[in-house]
């Protein structure tokens, strides 16, 4: 349904962003949070690259973790022999995330987010554990844990439980965030994930939603009121774009989001806090745009998509290094990618004008026809009994794929051109010039075989089977959590009593 | 022309692998589709099962140097004679470690999947020779004393292969046991086999690399009796390997399964709640022939009163409720016990 044109940023429903002054730090606007995502090799390495970043003038931390992190395996079993530090950091126990963050003031005004769905609850507690220990007061932290199940079930694929118990082990840590760290997001739910999975901006905008609206029918189910946790749940958008599904329509897509959120917050769930209907969103610009062919074209790419996400109204950006389909990204290529946004941020002036493209046709044309057809998707998901039943049967995992089948016969085509891969190509990907070592992932394994050598078996066997008992009286299990982390229990040994206990999944063809 | 494709390691990234599954079946190919987080050793357990002409491993991860040392061993070790092609990223740098390791052809993101993926994998599929079955058990042991050939049957999506690999993972340590996934075929002839990837979860890296595990996926050319003529072949194959329970699941459309009963020993009928008035519809069918009827998803509204219906129209035989997804009590332990009354293991 169209809307006024004369919609302030900052009023309801919050099409061209959530503050009135959005950026404008000079009259009392807040700058984005650069939040650039790293992590590689040990817990040690990593934390150089923090704290390197850091020094560039970055705003926010943003915690990379290996595979089988993600995917609740520890660094020393043989499965993951081959994965060890290689897409993200490695963590086991809490001594891994005590040197992760080491020498950094985890207080604000620092943020620091995790992305972590499975496991999230593990490090969330890891991380909580670390705070307490410096003497920090949990309810002052900032920060943001992505703990979205669903969507890995529709797109990112790690998930270690069916989406039932996912959805339970996600409503605990929201019940615990509430009442112990009431400044720490809970939730980031991710459009990203579903987007480089080959969705659409329509699906994007709608899966996310439906998934939200999942998320605070089982909060409320369990009793909470929908003012106390709804502010807490936060966003994470991607910044796309190809000839066809372009640029404006990405800067449509976050409008469109926000204006639906707020709708659907206000008049669904009768939230009544104006801050239950803002969505607030970390932005990334897309992955699957970079091509491995002549990467410095890439840093032109990551340019305009942050350009865009910032005409789009993120509150927290990242911008993606031009060497990230090569290898993880090396240290001069994850500081262009700093710069970029930087350059965005106090060169061009965008900064002054909250929401620069409101009023303009084709924008607001492009907003009203998004929000009519996710409006439609959504109401889909309705009618088979929302997000769960509709993940069950593999709907949204089988119109992400034709959607991405029909791109892919595009690119095949020529009909949608990338510059330097389908198009215009005269060199060959060069070699990557980072890597993680083989010794790195040598060392870690070591690590935890100390840790495990040093710690109270006893005291391990004791946090876990508590856990269990907890599980199977099916109560809030975050504080169980956090027992069996201090024991130096490590993230497989907690993990697999959830998988022992909830079952393992696999998806319906 | 058959095909096996997975992701090495605990990789994710699995957008590329899937729509070249699509376009390999539509140029026809059967696609054994493993999917992600495969590590060395489940790849390899599945090639050396399924005999593919070509074993196609994408890799994002940067640990594809680990995971081709060790798959390309153990392919040798099993003296499996499949062609190794791989994608994704690899670095120029790498390639002649790759090739040395005998990886005959390196694919990256650049290259056009049916201008010249497609191509190259036909003609590598072309120079492959020709294998007869047994040679496929030549790594396993001598022929089984009893076997009980258990055989699934029931509309495609409703969870046949999620039961039979839970059933895997009930018995594996105890019996030497088998699975034959029979799956249609697309208007090309090519086709995507999928059941088998069910199974292939890294949490059951230990079943799925198991020698007591067997597990083999059919493309149906043509449908006899729900599953295709050369299965009751297969089925000697395995039990001759000593495989003593072997699972059988048919393409998946009932109203082609009458005679499916001859093919194996138990027959099991498996409908969800969502199946609704297809009751009414296959009264008289293959329902009827069955010796056992699984509810499964069972968490399903409405399901209380769909087996109510089945306990009424089907007296006598044993209905019995499942859900690959309950948190507790899926029904397998109850399942296997029923199945197995049906035909005593001799002491």
């Amino acid at each position: 349904m169209p809307v006024e044109k004369t919609e302030k940023p900052g009023e309801y429903p919050f099409t061209g962003g959530i503050h009135p002054k959005m950026y404008d730090v000079k009259n009392g606007g807040r700058l984005w949070t650069m939040r650039q995502f790293a992590g590689f090799g040990t817990a040690r390495q990593t934390n150089r690259r923090f704290k390197k970043l850091l020094a560039h003038g970055q705003t926010g931390l943003s915690t990379a973790f290996d595979m089988p992190t993600l995917l609740g395996f520890d660094s020393d079993n043989p499965i993951a022999e081959a994965d060890v530090g290689m897409g993200g950091v490695a963590v086991d126990t809490i001594k891994d995330v005590q040197n992760l963050y080491s020498g950094i003031d985890l207080r604000p005004p620092l943020s620091t987010s995790m992305t972590i769905n499975g496991p999230a609850i593990v490090l969330l507690a890891m991380y909580f554990e670390v705070c307490r220990k410096r003497g920090y007061n949990l309810a002052e932290i900032r920060g943001t844990i992505q703990n979205d199940p669903l969507k890995e079930f529709i797109a990112q694929k790690e998930w270690i439980v069916p989406p039932k118990p996912s959805i339970k082990l996600l409503v605990d840590t929201i019940e615990y965030c509430v009442k112990y760290a009431p400044k720490w997001n809970p939730i980031s739910i991710s459009g990203y994930h579903i987007r480089e999975a080959g969705a659409s901006p329509t699906q994007e905008i709608a899966f996310t939603l439906a998934d939200e609206i999942s998320y605070i029918e089982a909060c409320l189910e369990r009793g909470m009121a929908i003012d106390d946790f709804a502010p807490k749940l936060s966003f994470f958008y991607d910044f796309y774009f190809d000839f066809e599904d372009d640029f404006w329509k990405e800067v449509a897509k976050l409008r469109t989001a926000r204006r639906l959120r707020a709708r659907i917050m206000r008049e669904r769930f009768k939230a009544r806090n104006p801050d239950s209907w803002k969505l607030r969103t970390h932005v990334q610009t897309a992955g699957r745009t970079l091509t491995e062919e002549e990467p410095l074209n890439n840093i032109i790419r990551t340019a305009l998509q942050a350009f865009g996400a910032v005409l789009g109204g993120c509150q927290s950006l990242h911008t993606n290094s031009y060497d990230e389909q090569i290898s993880l990204p090396s240290e001069e290529a994850a500081k262009v990618a700093l710069r970029t946004q930087q350059i965005i941020a106090y060169e061009t002036g965008i900064t002054k004008y909250p929401d620069f493209l409101a009023g303009s046709y084709e924008l607001e044309n492009l907003t009203d026809k998004l929000e009519a057809e996710s409006w439609k998707l959504i109401q889909n998901i309705d009618t088979m009994g929302g997000m769960v039943s509709a993940v069950e049967r593999g709907w949204p995992q089988a119109q992400i794929e034709e959607y991405e089948f029909s791109y892919r016969k595009k690119v095949e085509s020529g009909e949608i051109k990338i510059v330097g891969q389908n198009f215009l190509f005269d060199e060959p990907a060069p070699d990557p010039k980072f890597s993680v070592s083989e010794r790195a992932q040598d060392d870690q394994i070591k690590f935890l075989k100390k840790v495990k050598k040093n710690r109270s078996r006893r005291n391990v066997e004791k946090s876990l089977n508590h856990l269990k008992r907890t599980l199977e009286e099916d109560k809030n299990v975050m504080p169980e959590v956090c027992e069996a982390i201090k024991a130096l229990t490590t993230l497989e040994e907690i993990c697999n009593i959830f998988k022992d206990f909830y079952g393992i999944y696999s998806e319906e063809a | 022309m058959r095909i096996l494709l997975a992701k090495g390691g605990l990789d994710g990234h699995p957008r590329g692998l899937k729509i070249l599954a699509r376009f390999l079946r539509d140029a026809g190919f059967e696609v054994i589709y493993l999917g992600m987080y495969q590590p060395a050793e489940m790849i390899a357990s599945a090639a050396i099962q399924e005999d593919p002409d070509i074993i196609g491993v994408s890799m994002h991860s940067g640990g594809h140097k680990k995971v081709f040392r060790k798959l390309m061993k153990m392919l040798a070790d099993a003296k499996c004679d499949s062609a190794v092609v791989a994608g994704g990223i690899i670095p120029r740098r790498d390639y002649k470690l790759l090739k040395r390791l005998g990886v005959r052809l390196i694919f990256c993101p650049r290259d056009s999947m049916q201008g010249k993926i497609i191509p190259a994998l036909q003609e590598l599929a072309s120079e492959n020779k020709n294998k007869d079955l047994p040679k496929i058990f030549s790594n396993f042991s001598s022929p089984a004393a009893y076997c009980h050939v258990i055989g699934f049957t029931g509309s495609g999506g409703v969870g046949k292969s999620s039961i039979i690999s839970a059933l895997l993972k009930h018995v594996y340590s105890e019996r030497r046991v088998a699975a034959i996934f029979v799956d249609p075929v697309a208007i090309s002839g090519g086709a995507v086999l999928g059941d088998r990837v069910r199974a292939h979860r890294p949490e059951n890296f230990k079943i799925v690399t198991s020698p007591n595990v067997f597990m083999k996926s059919l493309a149906a050319k043509e449908v006899w009796k729900g599953v295709t003529p050369e299965t009751p072949a297969v089925i000697d194959a395995v039990s001759n390997a000593g495989f003593e329970i072997i699972f059988v699941e048919t393409v998946g459309a009932p109203q082609y399964d009458l005679g499916f009963k001859d093919v194996v020993d138990t027959m099991v009928y498996v409908i969800t709640p969502a199946s609704g008035d297809e009751i009414q519809i296959s009264k008289g069918g293959a329902i009827e022939t069955a010796d056992i009827i699984v509810l499964n998803k069972s968490d399903q509204p409405r399901s209380e009163q769909f087996l109510a219906v089945l306990k009424k129209n089907f007296p006598g035989k044993p209905v019995i409720s499942t859900g690959a997804s309950l948190w507790k009590n899926n029904g397998i332990p109850e399942l296997w016990k029923t199945i197995e009354s049906l035909k005593q293991k001799p002491l």
